[in-house]
């Protein structure tokens, strides 16, 4: 009898840390979830000179999109362009 | 109570008493499956509760980008956009003219929508007005999701059809996952960021730099320039609003302009990877790289076997969730090694006074 006891409760505790470590269902996902938040940290606009002679990052600003003329050239005087612009990732807990 | 314990001397009667209970309730009734049922309901509830904050949350950024704008009454024409806009399918039963009869409908929604945008926003640049659209239709994607998912939910609960609730229960995490980015998609596309789906357009603009941009369909454009002594026509979606534009109409009127003679086609389009494969890849194949629902790549298909011109395809790999988002910059790379892969299909697949149709497939949010 005492035997069939231990062997009982050895089988649930193996259960229990069986359940926790391998949890499956929604709780597993809601942790999946959190993690794979990705959020743009940052815009960055790359302008580049007509010449190809200067090239700088810059942080995007309302109203920029690739292709617009941002300004001059410092070494050529020749027009500046936004060539790309891309987002910055980051991982946040929703 | 203690002397009813104290009664009771056999304690082996009152375990297997409690056996063989719980295998009554086990094998002879439905509490298993009451038990299981109550899992899935509450699993599902909480995750279409999580999808419904992604709702009013894209619906709510829609809103407040409207008010930013100047529009007033935005309510009742969000609230009227998310329930309005349907499109049912033509008659496939008899496929004759079907593509035509398809994009006659989808033309009419589209139009039906700008001019309901255009009569509340009349004072908004072609640009802006793109912009609120295209945010328009995702949070009204979105919505239509919620609600379809909602359907089901109800009706599993209202038979008590703990199948139907199970399916749902095992599908959820990853529609939730799907469905995530594209609250965040409108925050790129109303601050006028490219997105990952602006690649094909990306490398079209990288070709026209600033060659004069000629309307040739609706919100669609095309630039000629000259690149290794061959005449090049690129094509792609006006910008820098969010607008995908009519590319296979344009192609087709392009080829009739130049009498069909057309040496290539190339179309570069952002397309689906796999699971495992790195984003930003960039794969070059036939066909035409185009993801519409027939009416345009059709026109492509078309317009190539009439020229007998090769169709290439250069495709810049990306999930679900990042061609919607803004764009990363491993794409901006996938992007530049595609122009490359152009460039090289020119220089050694054509020859000099060739006529040339390059075609920038997506969303041009963002690109000129």
């Amino acid at each position: 009898m005492p035997i069939i006891i231990i062997a009982m409760v050895v089988l649930i505790i193996l259960t229990l840390i069986l359940y926790f470590k391998l949890r499956s269902g929604f709780m597993k996902s809601f942790q999946q979830l959190d993690k794979l938040d990705e959020v743009p940290q940052r815009y960055i606009a790359i302008v580049k000179c007509y010449n190809n002679d200067y090239i700088v990052e810059k942080e995007f600003q309302e109203g920029d999109f690739v292709g617009k003329i941002v300004g001059e050239c410092p070494k050529c005087r020749n027009k500046l362009v936004i060539e790309a612009i891309f987002a910055q990732y980051t991982y946040r807990k929703r | 109570m203690l002397t009813v314990f104290q009664q009771v001397d056999n304690w082996n009667t009152i375990l297997s008493l409690l056996v063989w209970v719980l295998f009554f309730l086990y094998f002879f009734t439905d509490l298993p499956q009451k038990t299981q049922f109550y899992r899935y309901e509450r699993g599902v509830a909480t995750r279409l509760a999580l999808i419904e904050g992604l709702v009013s949350e894209s619906v709510n950024k829609v809103k407040s980008y409207l008010a930013k704008l100047g529009i007033k009454n935005v309510d009742p024409f969000v609230n009227t956009t998310l329930e309005n806009y349907f499109v049912i399918e033509p008659v496939s039963i008899e496929p004759i003219d079907i593509i035509k009869r398809l994009d006659h409908i989808i033309t009419i929604n589209e139009q039906k929508f700008k001019q309901d945008l255009e009569r509340i926003a009349p004072s908004l640049s072609v640009h802006t007005r793109n912009n609120v659209a295209v945010s328009l239709a995702i949070a009204s994607a979105l919505y239509t999701i919620y609600k379809i998912l909602r359907h089901y939910y109800y009706l599993g609960k209202k038979y008590e059809n703990w199948v139907l609730l199970m399916q749902l229960y095992l599908i959820m995490p990853q529609l939730v996952r799907e469905l995530m980015p594209y609250s965040r998609a409108i925050d790129g596309i109303i601050r006028g960021v490219p997105i990952g789906d602006s690649a094909g357009p990306m490398v079209a603009y990288k070709l026209m730099s600033t060659a004069p941009r000629i309307d040739i369909e609706e919100d669609t454009v095309y630039s000629v320039v000259n690149i290794e002594h061959r005449n090049v026509y690129i094509v792609k979606a006006k910008g820098p609003g969010a607008t995908v534009g009519k590319p296979g109409k344009a192609v087709a009127k392009l080829a009739e302009m130049l009498a069909y003679k057309v040496s290539r086609i190339i179309t570069i389009d952002a397309a689906l990877k796999l699971e495992g494969e790195r984003t930003g890849l960039v794969a070059e194949g036939t066909g035409a790289a185009i993801g519409d629902p027939g009416p345009e790549k059709i026109e492509i298909e078309r317009t190539a076997v009439k020229c007998g011109a090769p169709l290439d395809a250069i495709i810049i790999k990306m999930g679900s969730d990042e061609a919607i988002k803004p764009m990363k910059r491993e794409i901006l790379e996938g992007v530049e090694k595609a122009y490359q892969i152009v460039l090289d299909i020119i220089k050694n697949r054509t020859k000099p006074g060739d006529n040339i149709i390059i075609v920038g497939i997506g969303n041009t949010v963002g690109v000129y």
